[in-house]
């Protein structure tokens, strides 16, 4: 009975000093994760998303382009697409905006239709505003040849 | 005796209204001054109330769906905390106008009273018509509410991201209004199908 107790003692604590020592190990990696709003608890509003900005670089090929202003606001469901106001087909000429390309018109099957494809409709799956925000873990991604610049 | 009959409510109320009164005109005049006051007053306070936010939502059908949609937006809160709230947007300021759009509304409490629209699903079945209401009213009054605090006349349009300020230069040229583009500010969509996107 004695030893039960002592055994549970020991496993807690060895447990709490290798979380502890875990986090300090986590924490002393190349990545300043305070910068992290997922990390830092950041209060929302706080990491600043553009009004307007000119469009990042991209990293490799195929890359979803980001988007280089703020989407406050924008409504994208099954029933109204607010990106497509602009980028739309009908208005682009219109707004300026670029046009959605032609790939997102080819469904899984293949099949090419004058409406969206459902599994290219909702754009932010995608496409994400631009933001100067610090990686959430380490990597040492680099940017394919003639990229990132 | 039935000479002497009293005489009905009507006459007797007609008969008090011609008789002349002992008060001086002076007097009655002061007297009908401080009462045009007290119920001018009144009435304006009493409108004011009407007129707020808790006061809509305690009649109309609203606290669970678009009052909910409305609280995510920039006219609810925002780093200046200047803010629109239902009647802004919902009623216009001049006085017929006024009366006219709250007898209209009465529509809206007769839908909630019969449960017309009183789930988010029967609510969103007729989204769609209440919506159009609404940009046919904002089209009709040349978009009064939100040009009660946007203006064309002071929108500085380098302050703008460029395509807005392309767009709305666009705008004032071929005589658009506001609900034309901007639908939806403060609430989820309806269906858009069909719908032109205003340029």
């Amino acid at each position: 009975m004695k030893s039960n107790v002592l055994r549970k003692q020991l496993t807690l604590w060895t447990m709490l000093v290798a979380l502890v020592s875990g986090s300090v190990v986590f924490a002393a990696d190349s990545v300043d994760l305070s910068q992290s709003p997922e990390v830092s608890g950041t209060p929302e509003g706080s990491v600043i998303m553009p009004k307007e900005q000119s469009r990042m670089a991209l990293d490799y090929v195929n890359q979803p382009p980001m988007i280089p202003h703020s989407v406050d606001g924008y409504q994208v469901t099954t029933k109204v697409n607010t990106c497509l106001k602009c980028h739309g087909v009908q208005s682009y000429r219109t707004t300026g905006a670029p046009r959605i390309s032609p790939t997102h018109f080819v469904d899984s099957a293949g099949h090419v239709s004058s409406n969206v494809a459902p599994r290219r409709y909702f754009c932010q799956s995608c496409h994400v505003p631009q933001a100067d925000a610090a990686p959430i873990i380490g990597n040492t991604f680099t940017p394919a040849p003639g990229y990132g610049k | 005796m039935s000479k002497d009959k009293k005489p009905g409510v009507i006459r007797r109320a007609w008969t008090w209204f011609r008789t002349p009164s002992h008060l001086a005109i002076g007097t009655l005049l002061a007297m009908g001054f401080v009462a045009g006051v007290v119920f001018w007053g009144g009435f304006n306070t009493g409108m004011e109330v009407m007129n707020s936010e808790k006061f809509c939502i305690s009649c109309h059908e609203m606290r669970d769906n678009v009052y909910q949609e409305y609280m995510d937006t920039v006219h609810y809160s925002n780093r200046t905390g200047v803010r629109a709230v239902c009647s802004d947007c919902h009623v216009p300021k001049e006085f017929v106008p006024k009366m006219i759009r709250k007898i209209k509304a009465s529509k809206e409490l007769y839908g909630k009273a019969m449960g017309i629209i009183d789930t988010p699903q029967k609510f969103d079945e007729h989204r769609l018509q209440m919506a159009k209401n609404e940009w046919a009213r904002m089209d009709g009054n040349n978009s009064q509410e939100c040009r009660n605090c946007h203006s064309f006349d002071y929108m500085d349009f380098t302050e703008q991201k460029t395509v807005a300020g392309k767009m709305h230069s666009m705008a004032i040229k071929e005589g658009k209004t506001c609900i034309d583009c901007h639908k939806g500010i403060a609430h989820k969509l309806p269906d858009m199908t069909g719908i032109p996107n205003g340029f």
